[in-house]
C-alpha cells in the first residue's frame, strides 16, 4: 500500500468517525442547552475571563451547533483533498468542542481523533520528497502500538488484572447490563479471568507487528475483532470507528518494514 | 516462517516505546485544573480500564419536604443496547459522559484544601452535579418540591461508602448558596 492510499484511507475513515461523533453531538444538543447540565454559563467560570471570551463564539448556545457542523464539513473535506485548511479547522474545533464539555467525552476516543486530525494537518503540508505524509503515517501507526502496548502495560501493573477479576468489574459497571455472551461469561469466573489474560497479553504483544511486520493483517483483524467485542459489551462505539481510521497507517509501515 | 529480526530497523522502536513507558508512569508533577483534562486529550497516556475498583455515583432522593425525603435512587439509566449503535450511541455517550462528571467532581474535591469546603457549592464540578441532580429529579418527581443528592462509591451493585451529601433543596431552584457534607 502506498503512502498515497494509505492517507487517503484515513481520510476517508476519519471523515466517517467525525461524521458519526457529531451525530452523536448532535442528538445530545439538549444538554448544551440554557438550563441543562452543559449549561455553557456553568462550563464558561472554570477558564480565565480572557479565554472564555475567545471561545464564547464557538461555544455557546447554538453556536456550538454550529461548530460541531463546521468540524463534520471539514473533515469531509478532507476525503477530497488533504489540505491544511481544513485539518486546522478540524483540530481546532475538537479542541473547543473537548473544553466545551470538559474534557474527553469518551476517554481514548477523543484523544485517538486528535491523533489523526494532528496526522492529517502534518500530511496536508506540502514536500517534493512526501516527507511530511510519511512521518503522518509513522505518528499514526506509533500511537496506535502504543495505545496498545501503554494499555497493557498499566493492566499489568493493575493488582485488579493481575488476579484476574478486573474484567468482571468492568463488564458489571459498563453502561450496558450484562447480557448474552457478557452475562453468559460473568457467570464463569475462571473463564473471565482467562480471557482478561487474553486481553492484556494482546495489548503487550501488539508491538510485534512491527518486529514481524508480515503478520500485520492477522494483528489487525485481532484488534478490530476487539473494538467490536467492546461496542457488544461496554457501548464503546467511538472507539471501533476510530481505531479504525488508524489501521490503514500501521498496515502501510507495516509494509514498508516487511519490504 | 523464517524471519531474521532486523534489529537495525526494530531496535530504535523498542527503545523508544520503552522510553515512552517509562516517561509515561514515572511519577511527575501533575497539572491541576481544566488544562490538565485538555492536555490529556492532546497527549494521550492511553490508560483507559487499568484500575477496577468502585466508581463514583450519583444517588437523588425526593420528597414533599425535607424531613420527609423517600428512599436514595440512583440517578443513572444504563441505556439498552440497540442496532444503531454499531454507528451512533448518543445514548452510552450521554452516560459516559454523567459519569465522568461526577467522577470530576470526586476529583476536584479531593484537590480541595480542608479550609475551602465553603467553596464546593460554586465549583463548576459541583454545580454541574448538582444541575444532574436536579434535572433527574424534576423528569421523574415532578410533583416533589424537595430533592437531595449524594455521591457514593459503588463496586458493581455494592454500596462501599458515601462521599458527598447536599443538603435537601428545593426542586424548582436549585441555590447555590449551601453548605455540603463532604466526607473524606
Amino acid at each position: 500500500m502506498s503512502a498515497a492510499d494509505a492517507l487517503d484511507l484515513v481520510a476517508a475513515l476519519f471523515a466517517v468517525a467525525v461524521a458519526l461523533q457529531s451525530l452523536e453531538l448532535w442528538r445530545l444538543r439538549d444538554r448544551l442547552r440554557p438550563g441543562a447540565v452543559w449549561d455553557y454559563a456553568i462550563v464558561r467560570d472554570e477558564l480565565p475571563h480572557r479565554w472564555a471570551r475567545l471561545l464564547d463564539p464557538v461555544c455557546r448556545y447554538p453556536n456550538v451547533l454550529g461548530t460541531i457542523a463546521i468540524r463534520a464539513g471539514c473533515a469531509l473535506a478532507l476525503t477530497l483533498h488533504v489540505h491544511p485548511v481544513p485539518a486546522t479547522i478540524v483540530i481546532l474545533t475538537s479542541l473547543a468542542l473537548s473544553w466545551r464539555w470538559r474534557g474527553a467525552v469518551c476517554g481514548g476516543s477523543d484523544a485517538m481523533t486528535l491523533v489523526v486530525a494532528v496526522s492529517l494537518w502534518l500530511a496536508s503540508w506540502p514536500s517534493a520528497a512526501g516527507r511530511w505524509p510519511t512521518i503522518a503515517l509513522w505518528l499514526l501507526s506509533v500511537q496506535l502500538v502504543l495505545s496498545y502496548w501503554l494499555a497493557g502495560v498499566a493492566k499489568v501493573r493493575s493488582v485488579g488484572w493481575r488476579r484476574g477479576d478486573a474484567l468482571q468489574i468492568f463488564l458489571r459497571q459498563a453502561a450496558y447490563r450484562p447480557r448474552g455472551p457478557v452475562g453468559w461469561l460473568i457467570a464463569r469466573p475462571q473463564l473471565t479471568r482467562t480471557v482478561g489474560w487474553a486481553i492484556v497479553a494482546f495489548e503487550l504483544a501488539f508491538p510485534l507487528i512491527l518486529v514481524v511486520p508480515e503478520t500485520a493483517t492477522g494483528w489487525l483483524i485481532v484488534g478490530a475483532g476487539f473494538h467490536l467485542a467492546n461496542v457488544y459489551a461496554l457501548g464503546l462505539t467511538r472507539f471501533w470507528w476510530i481505531w479504525l481510521t488508524t489501521y490503514p497507517a500501521l498496515y502501510c509501515c507495516a509494509g514498508w518494514l516487511a519490504t | 516462517m523464517d524471519h531474521a529480526i532486523d534489529w537495525a530497523q526494530v531496535g530504535p522502536w523498542v527503545a523508544a516505546m520503552v522510553a515512552i513507558a517509562f516517561v509515561s508512569f514515572r511519577s511527575s508533577p501533575s497539572l491541576q485544573g481544566p488544562a490538565a483534562h485538555l492536555l490529556k486529550s492532546l497527549f494521550p497516556s492511553w490508560r483507559f480500564f487499568d484500575d477496577a475498583g468502585p466508581i463514583p455515583v450519583l444517588f437523588v432522593r425526593t420528597g414533599p419536604d425535607r424531613d420527609r425525603l423517600g428512599p436514595w435512587i440512583a440517578a443513572t439509566t444504563r441505556p439498552r443496547p440497540r442496532l444503531c449503535h454499531l454507528l451512533v450511541n448518543a445514548e452510552v455517550l450521554e452516560h459516559l459522559a454523567h459519569e465522568t462528571a461526577v467522577a470530576r467532581l470526586i476529583d476536584d474535591i479531593a484537590e480541595l484544601d480542608d479550609d475551602r469546603h465553603d467553596t464546593l457549592a460554586q465549583m463548576v464540578s459541583y454545580r454541574m452535579v448538582a444541575r444532574l441532580a436536579q434535572l433527574w429529579a424534576r423528569a421523574r418527581q415532578p410533583h416533589a418540591s424537595m430533592h437531595q443528592f449524594k455521591v457514593a462509591s459503588m463496586l458493581a451493585d455494592e454500596l462501599i461508602d458515601d462521599l458527598v451529601l447536599s443538603p435537601p433543596l428545593p426542586l424548582a431552584t436549585a441555590p447555590l448558596e449551601i453548605s455540603t457534607d463532604v466526607r473524606r
